[in-house]
């Protein structure tokens, strides 16, 4: 009696615990096509979604020498396209791999968030993914772009963008991270540009400046330079140089180990002025010019040179967003949101116009570390 | 109670000692009838005719020359010619002519047959029912070498034999102390193989002692040629694939835990030896933790318990991460097992259970085989079913690598190997159907039942389950021995069973 009822107990436990589970699902590795990449467009002629999978082809063998083939497919919504995909691929995709998602131009405009849906929605894909805006005609095209046969154009890519920071001239955002701005009723953000490099000897593609979002709609791109400045004013900069004297015939290269920047706010009579602080430590990476910097006061000067060349190019950068794009990519209304809901209250009704005219202070630090091997100009004395 | 009337059958009327030696010597060939190696000698004395006696004993249990020498000797020729009185014959037999460390004066036929099957030797004399003892065991001992199950490369070198005997002698040089107790016992109603009980007076908690006697009274078998025969009749949990009492071949190691307060089990005709209560960290535990240095030893204490978990988890986690959850997997590891896995034909779980059985084959094999043979089994093993299995396509690259490892880990805590096979295939079967779920329902599963188990009465994962200096010193790694303290678990133990009644199996 005791037993029977051990027993029933355990096979119930048993029945539940397979029926309950989410991933029932045999399958077995080598039957999936791993996805690397995806590119969505719009078809020029019928005007309807095109979708561009860059699949990993892997060959048998101890030597995993893999190449990549694409499914380029037509259809009314994202999900037809991918389900039909079945029809072409002879094995079942498997999306959990895949490292980026290429919007064209032209959708990013119309809306963002109609592109993404299914791909956040659906089960199997994953939110951890690169989400790029192209700069060229189509999306389909970077990503088809090879620089050598066997290579998975995707997989290149996200690790070009693991390594931006070490430049800094676009930012580096995760699909998720996409997600939580949407939620947010000013949903400012950018987004990193990829477009095709033709001054090489071939076209490679390449990840460089910034598209500005407003809503979930695309409206307008800047360069890597700009981009650069943005990052410094969000706080997004973890490596990358600095040069001074761009233009005249001895240019100093800075390396930036660290930087950190604080937005405040001050409240005069009513108006408002954001400050940004920026801190930065750096070193000389590459010196052109004649004169010495050994001695403490001729490092102050070139640090006070690059203080203001910083505050100058940052002031700029946010002018010119603010004025030409009106995109608060800088995230200004949100810590405004935060820290101060009673101001935000009456600023909010006509954000886009209070930002326009917001007022802006850059106070930048800079603070030379060292100057790598070599502590003088390798000329002269 | 057919063993009750076995043991009393000798007790009879019909079996008593008589005055008369014939009678006494016929009464022992009809009981050894048609054995060849039963042998009766009868003597007399040269000076007295009178004195007759006869002296009877197994051939090859007894010491020839021992028993010619001390016993046939002297009684032939000691002069009784001026000997009157029939009195005192006996005793002076006894005490003044037979040679002999110990002798038994006894009528008992039951005790009497025991004693002769041991190697002792009777003396009977003509006119007396009562007969003597001697102690004359002679037979051939293997000598005492290294066990070569749990070889060490610090610390005595030492193992126990087939003799009762000597094991106990080797414990005794260890523990010289007068609380030191050795209590016999007998088990299996056709070979009446001798079973010692040894402990320290104090140490050892009563409770367990008499759980433990009278768990032994229930057994009820016909022969016991094994330690563990006796394991098997006395655990807490007979289904179990968890053992709830330890075994040893050493020596050491049985007297390291009769001083922590255990019970030890010994029995003759074997070298391992039981101790009791049995708790699952002591799998973990290798006499050599204790006789080298304590960091290096704590470091291999971990790798055993990586090992364990590792031979118990790595196939079930291929399977779930390859069939399963592949987006677990790292990109580059999913394109390498998914090239290596292109156009084999057979499901991963297939691929598996193949080879972790080949595996378990090849290791049974190994074990099994004359030395001078092994050479082939790793031949065929290494290079037949890894190598050309895996050019052949028959098998992918990464299972051998999986069951490579398996196999090698669970060498690592040798004394596992039933859990670690029962668990390995559960969690295979698991992982099957349910992927890392089913592996993470297996882990509760098991984790739920070892938490219930107990031996003699002391909860089986004890010191497991929270992470204090006073669980961990002697469980995950070894503390120097400046801050062991040996009758840690003696206190643990007697906390616990404090006013709790230990659970005595049913009885089935």
């Amino acid at each position: 009696m005791k037993n029977k009822r051990k027993v029933k107990s355990i096979i119930i436990v048993i029945i539940s615990a397979y029926l309950f589970t989410g991933c029932w699902n045999y399958r077995e590795i080598n039957n999936l096509s791993v996805v690397a990449g995806i590119a969505i467009d719009r078809n020029e002629l019928n005007g309807k979604y095109e979708v561009t999978i860059e699949i990993v082809n892997i060959k048998k063998g101890s030597d995993v020498d893999t190449g990549s083939e694409y499914i380029t497919l037509c259809g009314d919504s994202l999900f037809d396209i991918i389900r039909n995909m079945i029809s072409v691929s002879s094995r079942r995709l498997y999306f959990a791999h895949a490292k980026i998602v290429i919007i064209s131009k032209e959708l990013a405009t119309e809306s963002l968030s109609k592109a993404i849906d299914w791909y956040t929605r659906d089960a199997e894909t994953r939110t951890d993914i690169y989400l790029l805006i192209s700069k060229e005609k189509t999306a389909k095209e970077v990503l088809m772009s090879k620089r050598k046969e066997n290579m998975i154009v995707s997989f290149d890519l996200a690790k070009v963008i693991q390594n931006e920071k070490n430049v800094s001239t676009a930012p580096k955002v995760d699909l998720w991270d996409f997600l939580d701005i949407l939620k947010q009723k000013e949903a400012n953000t950018a987004l990193p540009l990829i477009f095709i490099d033709k001054s090489g000897e071939k076209e490679v593609p390449r990840i460089e400046g910034m598209a500005l979002i407003k809503g979930d709609k695309l409206v307008g791109m800047v360069d890597g330079n700009i981009a650069k400045y943005v990052l410094f004013a969000t706080d997004e900069i973890k490596t990358g140089i600095l040069v001074l004297g761009r233009k005249s015939s001895e240019p100093i290269s800075f390396e930036i180990f660290k930087n950190r920047t604080k937005q405040k706010y001050k409240f005069d009579e009513g108006k408002i002025k954001v400050q940004v602080f920026t801190d930065t430590i750096v070193s000389i990476a590459e010196y052109q010019a004649q004169q010495p910097f050994n001695t403490c006061e001729e490092k102050e000067v070139i640090e006070k040179q690059l203080a203001n060349m910083l505050e100058e190019s940052i002031y700029n950068s946010i002018k010119m967003i603010q004025k030409e794009y009106k995109s608060d990519i800088f995230g200004f209304g949100i810590t405004l949101h935060k820290y101060y809901p009673k101001v935000w209250k009456d600023l909010s009704d006509n954000w886009e116009y209070n930002f326009e005219n917001l007022e802006v202070e850059v106070i930048s630090k800079v603070q030379i570390k060292n100057s790598a091997t070599t502590s003088k100009p390798i000329m002269g004395e | 109670m057919v063993k009750e009337s076995k043991k009393t059958k000798y007790n009879s009327k019909e079996y008593s000692l008589t005055k008369s030696i014939q009678h006494n010597m016929k009464l022992f060939s009809d009981i050894f009838m048609d054995d060849g190696t039963f042998k009766v000698r009868t003597i007399k004395n040269r000076f007295n005719k009178e004195l007759q006696c006869c002296v009877i004993y197994f051939e090859g249990m007894i010491d020839n020359s021992f028993i010619s020498a001390t016993v046939i000797e002297p009684i032939m020729n000691c002069n009784f010619s001026d000997f009157d009185s029939d009195k005192n014959l006996f005793d002076l037999i006894q005490n003044e002519i037979i040679i002999s460390t110990y002798i038994e004066i006894t009528n008992d036929i039951q005790k009497i047959i025991e004693a002769i099957t041991l190697g002792d030797t009777l003396v009977f004399l003509e006119g007396f029912s009562d007969c003597m003892v001697i102690n004359t065991k002679g037979w051939k001992m293997r000598n005492i070498t290294e066990p070569s199950t749990e070889k060490t490369l610090r610390g005595p070198k030492e193992g126990f034999t087939e003799s009762l005997i000597t094991n106990i002698s080797l414990i005794r040089r260890k523990v010289r102390n007068p609380n030191l107790r050795f209590q016999f016992r007998e088990a299996g109603s056709e070979t009446n193989t001798r079973i010692c009980i040894c402990y320290i007076e104090g140490l050892a908690p009563q409770k367990i002692l008499d759980e433990l006697n009278s768990r032994l009274d229930k057994i009820d078998i016909n022969g016991v040629l094994d330690s563990e025969y006796i394991q098997e009749m006395i655990t807490d949990n007979p289904l179990s694939p968890f053992e709830t009492i330890g075994s040893s071949e050493r020596p050491d190691v049985i007297v390291g835990k009769v001083l922590e307060g255990r019970v030890a089990l010994l029995v003759d005709g074997t070298p391992f030896a039981l101790t009791l209560p049995f708790l699952f960290m002591e799998y973990f535990q290798v006499n050599e933790d204790y006789y080298a240095n304590f960091f290096f030893t704590s470091f291999n204490r971990l790798l055993r318990i990586l090992s364990f978990f590792f031979s118990v988890s790595v196939p079930s986690l291929y399977v779930a991460l390859v069939n399963y959850n592949q987006e677990m997997l790292p990109t580059p590891l999913l394109l390498g097992i998914s090239s290596a896995r292109e156009s084999v034909p057979f499901p991963t779980i297939v691929e598996a259970l193949a080879m972790l059985i080949i595996f378990e084959i090849l290791r049974e094999a190994g074990t099994r085989i004359p030395s001078d043979m092994g050479q082939a089994v790793s031949i065929v093993g290494a290079l037949v079913l890894g190598q050309a299995a895996v050019e052949a396509r028959i098998v992918s690259a990464p299972i051998v690598i999986v069951v490579g490892l398996t196999g090698i880990v669970a060498l690592l805590n040798i004394k596992m190997k039933g859990v670690n096979l029962f668990l390995r295939f559960i969690f295979l079967f698991l992982a099957s159907f349910m992927g890392l779920y089913g592996i993470v329902f297996g882990i509760i599963g098991v984790l739920i039942y070892t938490m219930g188990l107990s031996s003699f009465g002391v909860p089986y994962m004890l010191k497991v389950g929270t992470i204090k200096m006073e669980n961990i010193k002697d469980t995950f790694i070894r503390s120097p021995w400046w801050y062991l303290n040996l009758n840690s678990y003696k206190v643990t133990i007697k906390t616990t069973l404090k006013g709790k009644k230990i659970g005595t199996r049913d009885e089935k």
